[in-house]
Formats: C-alpha cells, structure tokens, sequence
C-alpha cells in the first residue's frame, strides 16, 4: 500500500512527504519567533517562543493582528492590526510590558502591515484613509512617542505588506487595490474596477519613483505580500479575485526598472494555491524564497531567478520565517503547529512547540534574534 | 501519533493544565478513527459508485441513442442524465482528493456560469461541425464549460432537441464524446478513491493526513461548507433582490427542471454524512461531548429543511416568480443561515478548527 500511496500524493502535485520525525532542527541555541495568535476562546496574542518547544512571551491584544516584528535595536516586538482595526502594540522583549499602543486615529485604520527601519528610527505603516479611502504611508518616529513625522500617499487603494530596498531609504509598497469600509466590515467594495500596485516611494520626499502594474488583464490579481533580498528582488505573493478557475498567476517577482514578472509553476500545484498565496519570505541567503497557499494547504518554494523549486503539504500553513541557515524556513499554521523545512535536505520537521497547544497562529511570523 | 504524545509529556507541568481540559473534553482519537472510515467506507465510496454507474450508463444511452434518434432512446438519455446529476448533486459535497485533480470538479459541473461560457462554446464547436474538434485530445484541452454535465444539459433538454438530433449528426456525435467524458472522470474518480480511501482508514502520520484531526477536518469542511452553498448559489441568487427581480434562469439545472431535487440530494447527503458512524457520527459525538441540544437542533433542522424544500412545487424557475413560495424560499434560505451558523459552533465541543489562514485571511 505504502507505493500505491505514494504514488498517489506524487499525482496530487503535494510532492514526496517526508516522514515526520520527532526530533526538532538540533540547533545548538534556540531559534526563536514571533506570531500573533488567536486562542481557543477567541482571544488575540502576541506570542514569542522557541523552536524547542519553549514559549517565551505572550501579550495580549485588544484585536486580531496580523504582522509582527522585532525592533532591530531596542528589545522591542510589536503587533500591528489587521483592517480595520486601529492598533499598534509594542511590547518589551524583556517582560512583555506594553510600552505603547499606537492608535490610528478615528479616521484611519491599519491594514495589518508595519516595519521598522534598519537604524531602527522610524516606524512605517501603511494605513486607509477612511474619508477618501486613500491609501497612506505613514512614518512614526520610534525615539520620540511614536509621533507622525510624514504622512505620504500609497498611490493606490488597499496598500498592504511593505518594505525597504537595500538602501535604506526607498520603500516598496504592495496596494492590494480593494476597496473596504469599516462601516461594511471586510466586504470587498470595488472588485471590478481594482487597480493592485506594487510603488516604489522615496520614504523622505514622499515621491512616487514608479508604479509597476500586471497587464491590465489581471487587475483582479491583488498584490498584497511581499519580502525582499540583498539583491533588491521583490518576491510577491498574490490573491486572485476571480473565479476559481481562472488561470492566473499567483507568484511574480518585481526589481526595480524591471517591473513585475509573473511565476511559472507546474499548473496542477498553482491550481491547488485556490488563487490564494498568504505570504512571501525570503530565506536567510536570499537565494530562496517560499510562498505560502492556505487555501491549498500548501507551501512552495523558489529560487530568486523565478524558478520553482518544490511544494510541501501544510494544513492551514501561511506564516513563514527565515532561519539562521541557507534553504531553511520555518512554517506556521492555523491549527497552532510549527514546522521545519529544509529545501536542501527536503526534510519536513514539526517543532515540538505547537503540538496539540488549542491556539491559531495567524498570517506572518518572524524570527526574532 | 506517538510522537504528539511523547513530545507533549516532555512539556512542562504548566502547559499540561492549560491544555489537559480541552483534551479531555474532545473526542478522541478511536472516535475520529472510526468516524473517519466510516465515512469514507459507508458514505463516500458508495456515492462515488453511484456517480460511476450511473455516467457509464448515460454514455451507453447516447450512444445508443445515436445510432438511431428516436423518441425513447432520447428519454432513455434524458433519464440517465437525470440519475448521473442526482448522483454528483449527492457527492458534490466533498471538494478534496481526485475530484480536485485536472480541474475535475469544474469539468463535471462548470455553474453558476455567469458569463455564458458554456452556451457560447457550444454553440462555437456545433457551428463548424468539425469532427476534428471531438479528438480525444482536442476535447480534452476544451474549456471546462462544455465538458460536464450542463453541456450535456443543454444538448438533451433543448427544446426541438429530438429533431436536431435527427437532423444534425455532429451534434450526437459531440453528446456521445461529452457523455465519454464524464464517464471517464466518474471511473478515473472512483478509482482513485480506491486508493484515497486508505489515507482515511489508517491513520498513522505517514500518509498524506498527519493525524484523525486533519483528516476528520476534511470530512467535516465537507458537511458544514456546503449548506452555504446551497443557500447562497442555489437559493439566493435566482430569488435576486425581490419577487419582482427574481432570476428564473440562475436556478442550477432549470433547463432539467431539476433545482430542488438536487437542493434536497445536497442536503440528504449532508444529513447522511452527520449521522454517519454510528456511535462515532458526528451527531453522537456532538451529544458525547455534552452538547445534545445543539445535535438535535442540527438534526432537526436538516429533517425540516428536507421537508420545507419538498414543500416548494417544481419547477424552481417559476416558483421563485410566484409571491407564496418566493416567500417559502426565503424562509428556506433563512433556515440555510441558521443550520451552517449552528454547525459551525458545533466544531468547537468537536475540537475542530475548519480553518483560520484558509477561511479568513488577509
């Protein structure tokens, strides 16, 4: 039975499983991450552990959130809330004191999305503009309260994930395109007229450098996740709006000056993603990069020229970190397990931390170190 | 499963007490083990079969029907086309394994067709008569709006469809290959169930599930997800904004006058999968867990939906036009909302989570 099985998951597109195993990565020091989380009575977490089974922290939240990150040189982790709630906490590494609670303001909202430069000055959050349903970017500055200091457009409605380019000083913006109102929850208000985006903003000036688009065929395609590298490549991950059968793409890449390049994967596996990709990381080279597809359950992999690599099988997987070693990430999951993987081995490992623990990790996770 | 327990032992004495209650109060693993074969045992392999039988006789009937169209070989098809869309309204439902495959579910059945593909298509391919166009290989990269059963719809029910037939010998040539084709997938889909069938049998966390719960997390997307389907696809949409604006032609299967016997095929299958099990039915382990009133709701909201859909005359099409039933159709819809509200409350005694990342994401 074991071939004919095998056989079988080969003809899903899921690729060769691995047996599970019971040790975890057998890393000297522990690696450990960060992820927003919803518990078994509905209540929302910013929780730190460990890749041996340890957890390290946990804060709890006035609402669902959805990135986190780690300041890069205080010992700060901060939550940032998903639309179309107003928060941003951020928390001490040390104690899991709140230090601040960051409020949009009655007019906006978050979209989820916030990142910290590498100096570690300025806090950068992309926002809805609630009258005018502009997309905003927003600059905080981290020595000073957390006070506004710069308030540019998106250049687009929905703006959502956000980065640096390598020279600290040019942001890359996804706008997903959609439209929402808080009066009408998460309802989806202009499907047939979305403009998804990926901008490059000087974050000083507030300048828009350029403004890559997919042909206007695949409007629908909401460009929504992204992470970057030390080549300034931009891996993206997208959600289809469309119909389920639709053939589109769902990964691409985009460099400055050369704008957005589709993916090309074996169709039987994009058809599995369910025209939903969750998150984009790079791993700790930035030679590769992984793309998850809750709806399918699936993780794929990819080399940072554009090629697929492989594809493993995660239940509800999204969030995805890099860790210490080249071709190495690790994966989160709604039903509150992490796991492994290693593209060189194509070893599939589930950590020990998340066991049968009754809690949802929720979209992004990030290495904390 | 081993290694979750050992792993779990070897944590601390805190996280034991956090987790332990919620453990305990779950259904086990034996209970999900056996919930789960019976399922794929007692529910899904029959259905299958069903849709396997009943395509392979259709793709007999046409054939038959072609060699020389009569009156009765096409009623002979007709009834045949009604006993193999009965069979996938039965086992629609589950949307995971070889019907994912090749785009399968879509190709058995290509609806709502909102753009008119279908029609379209057809109308393009029994155009230019090409005999070339029927190839195995060319219909097999054809749009999946002509492969499936609302082609084959569209083809027998149409009204003059006895003297096109007739007359047009290209247009039974194309019923034959699209009636082929479904039969295909009917058998290719069985058998690969064969297989499939094994990842829920024996669970051991070397096949494709990684333990009961993943597995059972399959089986119960597959009971709770699709009363919205029906209520939202099949209901609303032909019902529109109000009696003056209903939809006569959204109703699935109008052509067939078939909507509310798939509606209740839907449902019955829905109800057979909750009571499926035995000790082990979700239904039992809902009352096991403590929640009995919640189980009998569900169970009687499904006896009573079966009923009141009975109670709608046919055809859909022109009872959505007419003020009493429009009005049963949104109680109907209205009692849709409830029992998936119910149902998914009820996977929380159950332990289960149908999905955090994959039903709500952002």
């Amino acid at each position: 039975m074991v071939i004919n099985r095998r056989n079988f998951l080969a003809a899903l597109g899921a690729g060769l499983l691995l047996p599970v195993t019971g040790a975890a990565a057998t890393a000297e020091t522990p690696l450990r991450f960060a992820s927003a989380s919803q518990d078994a009575q509905g209540s929302h977490w910013l929780v730190l552990f460990d890749d041996q089974g340890n957890e390290r922290l946990r804060h709890q939240l006035p609402g669902r959130a959805h990135h986190v990150a780690a300041h890069p040189t205080q010992p700060w982790l901060m939550a940032v809330a998903r639309r179309p709630d107003r928060f941003i906490d951020v928390v001490s590494l040390e104690n899991g004191a709140l230090l601040k609670r960051i409020d949009s303001g009655t007019e906006r909202h978050f979209y989820g999305h916030a990142i910290f430069s590498a100096d570690g000055r300025w806090l950068v959050a992309t926002e809805n503009h609630i009258p005018t349903s502009e997309g905003r970017v927003v600059i905080r500055d981290c020595h000073n309260g957390f006070t506004v200091v710069a308030d540019h457009p998106s250049y687009g409605i929905g703006p959502h994930e956000l980065a640096w380019l390598n020279d600290q000083r040019t942001l890359v913006v996804a706008n997903g395109g959609i439209q929402t109102h808080p009066d009408k929850g998460r309802e989806m208000l202009n499907l047939d007229s979305m403009q998804p985006s990926l901008v490059r903003i000087d974050s000083r000036s507030g300048t828009l450098l350029e403004k890559a688009e997919l042909p206007a065929e695949l409007h629908q395609c909401s460009i929504r996740h992204i992470d970057i590298n030390p080549h300034d490549q931009v891996a993206i991950a997208m959600q289809y709006q469309g119909e389920l059968y639709d053939n589109v793409p769902l990964t691409a890449l985009y460099q400055p000056g050369l704008g957005i390049r589709a993916l090309e994967l074996p169709e039987p596996i994009r058809q599995k993603m369910k025209q939903y990709c969750g998150s984009a990381r790079f791993d700790h080279s930035g030679d590769y990069f992984a793309i998850s597809a809750p709806r399918g359950d699936l993780i794929s992999f990819w080399q940072r020229d554009g090629r697929f690599l492989d594809s493993i099988r995660v239940r509800d997987g999204c969030g995805l970190a890099a860790t210490d070693q080249p071709g190495a990430f690790v994966i989160s999951s709604g039903n509150g397990r992490c796991y492994h993987y290693n593209l060189h081995t194509r070893r599939k490992t589930k950590l020990p931390l998340a066991g049968e623990r009754p809690q949802a990790w929720d979209n992004h996770m990030v290495r904390v170190s | 499963m081993m290694f979750n327990r050992q792993a779990f032992s070897l944590l601390g004495t805190s996280l034991m007490l956090l987790v332990a209650p919620s453990l305990q109060a779950a259904p086990s693993e034996n209970q999900w083990q056996a919930f789960s074969t019976a399922a794929v045992t007692n529910h899904i392999l029959p259905r299958y079969q069903a849709l396997a039988d009943s395509s392979a006789s259709l793709s007999q009937a046409t054939q038959q029907f072609c060699k020389q169209p009569t009156e009765q070989g096409l009623a002979q098809a007709k009834q045949d086309f009604h006993n193999t869309m009965a069979a996938w309204q039965g086992i629609q439902h589950v949307q995971f394994g070889p019907v994912e495959i090749l785009m399968r579910n879509f190709s058995l059945q290509f609806w709502p067709d909102k753009k008119n593909l279908g029609g379209k298509q057809l109308a393009g391919l029994l155009n230019n008569e090409d005999p070339a166009s029927l190839s195995d290989e060319r219909f097999r990269a054809a749009s999946v709006a002509i492969k499936g059963l609302p082609a084959m719809e569209r083809l027998l029910f149409a009204d003059d469809a006895l003297n096109q037939f007739q007359n047009h010998p290209f247009r039974c040539q194309l019923t034959v290959t699209v009636a082929d084709y479904i039969a295909g997938m009917g058998r290719d889909i069985r058998h690969e169930w064969q297989q499939y069938a094994d990842e829920f049998k024996q669970i051991d966390g070397e096949g494709y599930y990684e333990d009961t719960t993943e597995a059972v997390t399959d089986l119960l997307k597959a009971m709770v997800e699709p009363v919205e389907v029906v209520r939202d696809m099949k209901i609303l949409r032909p019902l529109g904004k109000s009696e003056q604006r209903a939809k006569p032609r959204r109703s699935e299967s109008w052509r067939s006058e078939r909507s509310l016997d798939n509606m209740i095929i839907n449902l019955q299958a829905l109800h057979e999968l909750y009571r499926t099990g035995g000790d082990n039915s979700p239904y039992n382990l809902l009352k096991l867990e403590g929640a009995s009133e919640q189980a009998e709701r569900i169970e009687q909201r499904f006896q009573s939906l079966i009923s009141q859909l009975k109670a709608v005359p046919a055809p859909l099409y022109r009872s959505v036009k007419t003020p009493e039933h429009y009005q049963q159709l949104r109680q109907i819809s209205v009692d849709l909302k409830a029992q998936t509200n119910d149902m998914e409350a009820a996977m929380k005694p159950l332990n289960i989570q149908l999905g955090f990342n994959s039903r709500d994401g952002d």
